[in-house]
């Protein structure tokens, strides 16, 4: 043992010794992380770091990064990080939270926003707002549908990023060829309930050619449906009680309405149509395979479909006359419209340079650039005069050149404006509404009434929504 | 003993038994670290966090039994613990089972057998996602292929992941095809029954079924043993395919317990009341599991030791 050669149980040792020593090091965990108090801030003047946390595919992350090299060049000291999260928003951010490293602002969604404000975590911007040239002006924004989203207890701690809503697409070939009329844009034009069971029973065929009318109809091998709507849950669910004149949630009494009789009527209305009339699909069946709203409108599997402003940006990229309206109405033709807050986190260490990108969310250039994708609609009004509408508006011609089919114009200036409502999300929203979602279930599935589905549900929902405003 | 060399460091021992101690400790070290840092700890965490009301934003507030007392009161804590239960009953027994024949036909000495092993074991690779769409897409009431079998057979088609009532039978029916892993812990333990023991059963004139019957399955177990616990421990725990393909539903068909758990904690932001949730499976499962080894523990036979006592 005293010669230079290391010994195969001296070389053993110091191997175990070493792989010990750093396996030691990387196991220790850091110190535990503390809430860092909002009142240590990064001094000003300095370079500033802030990150910004979102959601959406490759185009809209494409339009955030573009928004923050013009951000950046007209101020040099703040540099936006752009943390795309594109799969598990909730369940990331959530982590970040808890371990005390949260964005220093982000996308919230809008069922989690007032939840997040009764608990602190959004900063308080509403005297920045005030004090703002543009912003302060109380229609700057469309109201009232803006300040039932933005305000929480009056005081906004984020600006609402745009709107978006229901409303129907169609396939105007599929019209053309049946020799029907096809709906239109013009909300006070809107079809009756029952010519669009009508319209529909006419474009719903099965592999024999019948109609759900015909007496040889087989509902179990139907071929072309001639509308596709799936109210299920989020804004959609939202709007059905809405066209029967109820709103979903009445925000004076913090409780749901679905048990009101005119949305339990609008509820059975709408399950019908897939259960009774045999002239919508289950939602199941495309959603499992896949198929998209695209595919189903191009293969003519089915003739209208209700969807939100959104799928515009994939839609019109169909080969096909792609049309849009209004849905029918009930009482009313309508939409409860839903999109997410921008916000800076109370726990942010920057938070004017945070502010001044969240205010960035409030300018006609950055909401343009999702308009004119067909992303969203607008929530600022400036947005909305006729100057307003032809600077986004781009109207689809052919699916290779345009984005905004024909009448586009009308359903933004009519439609968005005077038949929308805000969706109503008050503390422990998520919770409530699973519980109405999950019981509704048995309503689309076609094993409950509406009635039957709302009664024990709606209760239980609302008392969790009680205990949500007290905590 | 002492070695030649006076050693320098004053805290190396001098025996050689105390160094091979501590030498051992040593190497044990990293395991133990992380076990105390990322399993105990974390544990102890959530057994404090199971008195307190919390949802990580604001300070944690505490409850003493209140969210125990919650779960009691809750329609779907209940509920969950109805589903979980059902799944379990059905398909740990189906599991062992159809494992147990599988390992059987496995075990047949023919050509390219080694083939067929991989195959019946390759579901288990199949990632969760890509399994839980598949699956969803198989099970689906217009389009998929096993309403299209029982269609070209002539049986009604079934709404498989629609109707409440097939909803966990279609998911019980999932979960079979990941028995891989049992088949081969089954055939690992048929490959070590020695030959003799069927040898002497040919030369008394057993059939094939009485030398299963009174052969492999009291050798194989043990095995069977370890797979029984295993399986429950693991099915009480199932949460992907609730996750994935139904979510939950329809109307809480197939809301697991540990997929009630991820929603409360994770989604509604109760964090205290979903630790107590956890600590709750724990102490049913911990239960389930000693009663099993108290009443079946008896019935195992291991060979050559020498309490083995044959029920």
């Amino acid at each position: 043992m005293s010669s230079h050669n290391l010994s195969r149980r001296q070389f053993l040792r110091l191997a175990g010794l070493s792989v010990t020593a750093t396996a030691i090091v990387a196991c220790v965990p850091p110190t535990a992380p503390q809430q860092q108090a909002a009142g240590e801030k990064a001094p000003v003047g300095e370079q500033v770091n802030i990150s910004f946390m979102g959601w959406g595919g490759p185009g809209e992350s494409q339009a955030v990064l573009d928004m923050i090299d013009r951000f950046e060049g007209e101020n040099p000291d703040i540099k936006v990080s752009w943390l795309h999260t594109p799969q598990d928003y909730m369940p990331k951010l959530m982590s970040m939270v808890a371990a005390a490293t949260p964005p220093d602002t982000l996308f919230t969604p809008q069922d989690f926003y007032h939840t997040f404000c009764r608990d602190g975590l959004m900063m308080d911007i509403q005297d920045q707002l005030d004090a703002d040239p543009v912003l302060n002006d109380p229609n700057y924004f469309l109201q009232p549908q803006e300040d039932r989203r933005s305000a929480y207890n009056g005081r906004w701690h984020g600006i609402g990023v745009c709107w978006v809503g229901q409303h129907m697409f169609y396939n105007a070939d599929m019209f053309v060829d049946a020799g029907i009329e096809p709906p239109t844009t013009d909300p006070d034009k809107a079809w009756s309930w029952d010519h669009f069971l009508e319209v529909a029973r006419e474009l719903t065929l099965d592999d024999n050619g019948n109609h759900p009318y015909d007496s040889g109809f087989d509902p179990d091998n139907i071929v072309q449906w001639g509308v596709n709507w799936s109210a299920t849950g989020g804004h959609f669910l939202a709007s059905v009680p809405y066209m029967n004149g109820v709103l979903p949630l009445n925000p004076e009494t913090n409780k749901f309405q679905y048990d009101d009789p005119a949305a339990v009527d609008a509820l059975q209305k709408v399950a019908d149509l897939t259960n009774l009339h045999y002239v919508s699909p289950r939602s199941s069946n495309f959603n499992d395979l896949g198929m998209s709203v695209t595919q189903m409108l191009e293969s003519r599997k089915v003739a209208m479909h209700i969807g939100g402003t959104y799928e515009l940006t994939w839609t019109h990229l169909i080969e096909a006359t792609l049309g849009v309206a209004t849905p029918p109405k009930m009482k009313q033709t309508g939409a409860i419209l839903v999109a997410d807050v921008r916000g800076a986190m109370a726990a942010t260490k920057h938070p004017e340079a945070a502010y001044k990108w969240v205010r960035m969310t409030g300018d006609p250039v950055y909401q343009s650039t999702f308009l004119k994708i067909g992303l969203w609609w607008p929530n600022q009004t400036s947005l909305m005069t006729p100057e307003g509408l032809n600077s986004w508006i781009d109207e689809r011609k052919s699916p290779t050149e345009g984005v905004h089919p024909p009448g586009y114009y009308e359903l933004v200036d009519k439609y968005v404006r005077n038949h929308t409502d805000s969706w109503i999300c008050p503390p422990d929203f998520p919770e409530a509404q699973q519980i109405i979602t999950s019981s509704l279930e048995g309503l689309w599935n076609g094993n409950k009434t509406a009635q039957e589905a709302v009664q024990d549900a709606v209760p239980a929902a609302n008392e969790v929504l009680a205990k949500g405003a007290s905590s | 003993m002492q070695t030649m060399r006076s050693l320098p460091r004053g805290w190396w021992p001098r025996t050689k038994a105390s160094k091979n101690t501590v030498i051992g400790y040593i190497f044990i070290s990293p395991f133990i670290l992380g076990f105390f840092f990322w399993f105990l700890t974390p544990a102890l965490v959530s057994a404090w966090m199971a008195f307190q009301d919390w949802n990580m934003l604001s300070d944690p507030r505490f409850v003493g039994l209140g969210n125990f007392r919650t779960m009691w009161q809750n329609r779907l804590f209940w509920q969950s613990l109805k589903v979980t239960a059902y799944y379990t009953i059905v398909s740990v027994p189906l599991g062992l089972v159809l494992a147990f024949a599988v390992a059987l036909l496995m075990n047949i000495k023919v050509r390219g057998i080694a083939a067929f092993r991989t195959i019946y074991y390759l579901p288990v690779i199949v990632p969760a996602v890509a399994n839980a769409i598949l699956w969803a897409w198989i099970l689906n009431t217009e389009f998929g292929l096993l309403n299209v079998l029982l269609k070209s057979i002539g049986l009604p088609k079934v709404r498989w992941l629609v109707d409440p009532n097939w909803a966990l039978p279609a998911l019980i029916l999932v979960s079979l095809w990941g028995i891989g892993t049992s088949m081969v812990i089954y055939l690992a333990g048929l490959q070590g029954i020695p030959a003799l023991y069927y040898e002497a059963a040919d030369m008394d004139g057993a059939g094939r079924w009485q030398k299963i019957w009174y052969i492999t399955i009291p050798l194989m177990s043990p095995v069977i043993f370890f797979n029984l616990v295993m399986g429950i421990i693991g099915s009480f725990q199932v949460f992907t395919a609730g996750y994935l393909i139904t979510g939950g539903g329809p109307e809480d068909a197939t809301l697991f317990y540990v997929l009630y758990l991820y929603r409360t904690a994770f989604q509604y932001l109760k964090m205290g009341y979903g630790a107590a949730l956890a600590w709750v499976l724990f102490a049913i499962i911990m239960t389930l599991v000693l009663v099993i080894f108290r009443y079946m523990g008896r019935g195992v036979f291991y060979e050559g030791a020498s309490s083995g006592d044959r029920a």
